[in-house]
């Protein structure tokens, strides 16, 4: 093709590839049969390609490829007719283009919602953090203060049993919590069923500790029935056969003894079922309760106590149950002698819980 | 769980895993790595340590000292090295996530051989999980291809694709976003190198590189005689001799050596032709097919195509990244259930 000044600038002015196809065939002096056969096109084809009339052709694809091999079975510049082409179809969004993406412009958020999760997470690992901190540092000031209290009050006991410790050791057991008291209990007991007996009851005396203002740990021997006996009094000196003497002083005229040839478990409730005294009993330890009868009494050895009620020894062994243990009830009905009676009631429940 | 939290901060990827380039295309960033599928391996104390990946490791091919081996992990198409695979895509995987500080995760497409078989596709699947992606889709090379050259796959018209690839030439017609007639013939570009090789050994008694024959195909390669012949100078050892030689080729001699690949092409693609759907078949002539991949860079191949067949052929933009871009496309689709008709178990 032999380009005219007249006609490069009609190209590049405002002429589309279509009539730049057909200047150059008709300059060619070809038909459209002839070229759609060199091109294996049919002859349509090449006339919607000179109209420029591209939605008559199967897609962009397609027209791009053909338009470039007529473009060099004319021997044209390629490259220009292609650029005129691009510039054609941006002139005509109506022109089809059946890609993909056009039909699936979708924006990813994926990345926002993940740092939008990396960000939650770091906020609530930084709130944890921080409460966890804080947290620790009240219980450490509390933890603290507690123990303040229990050195305090085992200092006390100390010094009030001064005497004692010194002849039973048992200010080592003293500085020892309630459940070592109740392991050392359980250890030193004679009876094989002694454990049984003693470690049901230790919970109680715990329980009611639990519910004083000042915490005091009842394990230990030398205030337990304070909380339990507000009105009492109790006092702790040696006693003649060498163990302790454990004395629990209330308002009343009745009194009761008990002395201890072997370990024991005991308890003393007063006429309204309020606990008076639990716990533990060693070997030559004597218990003086004084009071209001009648007392219920609870012994887990019995067979190694030895009862006085207003100072008259008191037969208990028709009362002592297989188990070893007996419940006892101590009235004291006028001037008469203290009777001795059983609760049945109790009794059937003790032994249900305790026998086996 | 926490391969889900990673994947939020990995990009989606698509992988066209080919015999000679791997190239991954990353959605809303278009194509991001275009390497060799080459990896170099150093032996030491019999421990094997990858030394390089892509372009640095394909520099070495046919220059390594004894103890560095440059391999090509895939041949034909499909994994022939699957541990070797499995670091070279963990290398790429990590490479398009150089700027993430937190280990990549991403969900994966990567394309494959129409005519791999279920072993071959669980092998590349299995390779790809093992290099970090937490969820793997494959797609057919053919419909990639199709899809990344803009071919109208999702209506009732029949559109043929033919991607002529390093290891294998897929041929495929494809109508309503499914593949009806496919082909997998496992000559590609590397077939052609081998044949110029070959045609120098024989005819110039001298021994060329895969590289240097690679340039010959580029440079002066073609598939269709023309009026204009152009030379190239190269150098060779000398079998006879043993020493190094200089000699000239010209592009007819070959056009010559790639007359065997070339009409192996030619006929599966007739071949593919006689056995499609006469419906098709004249959507198909009346429109004409469309060559991608690398192969169809040869310097008239489509017109060797386009006489052979009496179609016309047309070559598609880029034709070397279709598959990769075909895939992104696809892969735009796979939060919808629209993927699962394009891809394959």
């Amino acid at each position: 093709m032999t380009d005219t000044p007249q006609q490069t600038q009609r190209e590049h002015s405002g002429a589309s590839p279509g009539t730049m196809l057909r200047e150059a065939r008709e300059a060619a002096n070809l038909t459209h049969a002839a070229v759609g056969e060199a091109l294996h096109l049919t002859a349509h084809y090449i006339r919607s390609l000179e109209n420029d009339d591209y939605n008559k052709l199967p897609g962009l694809i397609f027209v791009k490829g053909y338009l470039k091999s007529y473009g060099r079975f004319l021997k044209l510049d390629v490259d220009a007719l292609l650029a005129l082409y691009e510039q054609r179809v941006q002139e005509m969004p109506a022109v089809k283009n059946q890609t993909l993406a056009g039909n699936y412009t979708r924006k990813r958020n994926d990345q926002a919602i993940g740092w939008a999760i990396a960000a939650t997470l770091v906020i609530l690992l930084g709130l944890g953090a921080g409460w966890w901190f804080v947290g620790r540092e009240e219980k450490v000031t509390t933890t603290s203060t507690q123990i303040q209290l229990h050195t305090t009050q085992a200092s006390t006991a100390a010094t009030g049993n001064s005497d004692i410790a010194s002849e039973r050791d048992s200010s080592t057991r003293e500085d020892q919590p309630a459940g070592n008291e109740t392991t050392d209990a359980a250890a030193t007991a004679d009876s094989p069923t002694a454990p049984t007996q003693t470690s049901a009851p230790a919970p109680q005396p715990a329980a009611a500790s639990s519910n004083t203002p000042a915490g005091v740990p009842v394990g230990q021997p030398a205030t337990p029935a304070a909380p339990a006996n507000p009105a009492g009094k109790i006092s702790v000196t040696p006693s003649p056969s060498g163990g302790r003497q454990i004395n629990l002083l209330g308002p009343g005229p009745d009194q009761l003894l008990l002395n201890f040839a072997s370990n024991s478990w005991v308890e003393v409730d007063d006429e309204t079922g309020k606990r008076l005294y639990a716990e533990m009993m060693h070997t030559s330890d004597v218990l003086l309760v004084k009071g209001r009868a009648p007392f219920q009494v609870l012994l887990g050895d019995a067979r190694k106590v030895s009862v006085n009620f207003n100072d008259a020894p008191i037969d208990i062994r028709g009362s002592i149950r297989t188990d070893t243990t007996a419940r006892l009830t101590l009235a004291n009905p006028g001037n008469s002698a203290p009777s001795l009676a059983e609760n049945p009631v109790v009794n059937v429940q003790r032994t249900a819980g305790l026998s086996h | 769980m926490f391969k889900k939290l990673r994947g939020m901060f990995s990009n989606d990827l698509s992988i066209d895993l080919g015999t000679a380039n791997t190239l991954i295309y990353v959605r809303d960033r278009g194509i991001v790595l275009n390497e060799p599928s080459v990896v170099s391996i150093r032996i030491h104390n019999g421990v094997k340590t990858v030394t390089a990946v892509g372009a640095d490791a394909k520099r070495m091919l046919g220059r390594t000292p004894g103890n560095i081996t440059a391999i090509r992990p895939l041949k034909d198409g499909v994994i022939a090295d699957f541990q070797v695979t499995e670091k070279m895509l963990q290398h790429f995987i990590h490479k398009v996530h150089e700027n993430s500080f937190i280990r990549p995760s991403p969900r994966v497409l990567v394309c494959v051989p129409c005519k791999s078989t279920q072993v071959e596709r669980r092998a590349i699947r299995e390779s790809v999980m093992g290099a970090g992606a937490r969820e793997v889709r494959l797609i057919e090379e053919p419909m990639a291809a199709a899809i990344g050259a803009g071919l109208p796959v999702d209506q009732a018209s029949g559109s043929m694709v033919v991607d002529i690839g390093g290891g294998t030439t897929e041929i495929a017609i494809i109508s309503l976003n499914g593949v009806v007639y496919s082909e997998s013939v496992r000559l590609g570009g590397d077939r052609f190198d081998e044949a110029i090789t070959t045609h120098v050994r024989r005819n110039y008694g001298s021994l060329i590189g895969d590289a240097t024959a690679e340039r010959i195909k580029k440079e002066i390669g073609c598939a269709y005689a023309s009026k204009t012949i152009r030379e190239i100078d190269v150098r060779g050892r000398n079998l006879a001799e043993g020493v190094p030689r200089s000699f000239t080729l010209n592009s007819d001699e070959i056009l010559e050596a790639l007359q065997e690949p070339l009409s192996s092409i030619v006929q599966a693609v007739k071949s593919a032709l006689e056995q499609s759907p006469p419906e098709l078949a004249s959507d198909i002539a009346e429109s004409g097919l469309v060559l991608t991949g690398g192969g169809a860079l040869l310097r008239d191949l489509d017109k060797l195509l386009s006489e052979e067949t009496g179609l016309p052929v047309i070559v598609a933009d880029d034709p070397l990244t279709c598959v990769a871009r075909g895939g992104g496309k696809a892969m735009e689709l796979m939060d919808t259930h629209a993927l699962d008709l394009l891809t394959v178990d």
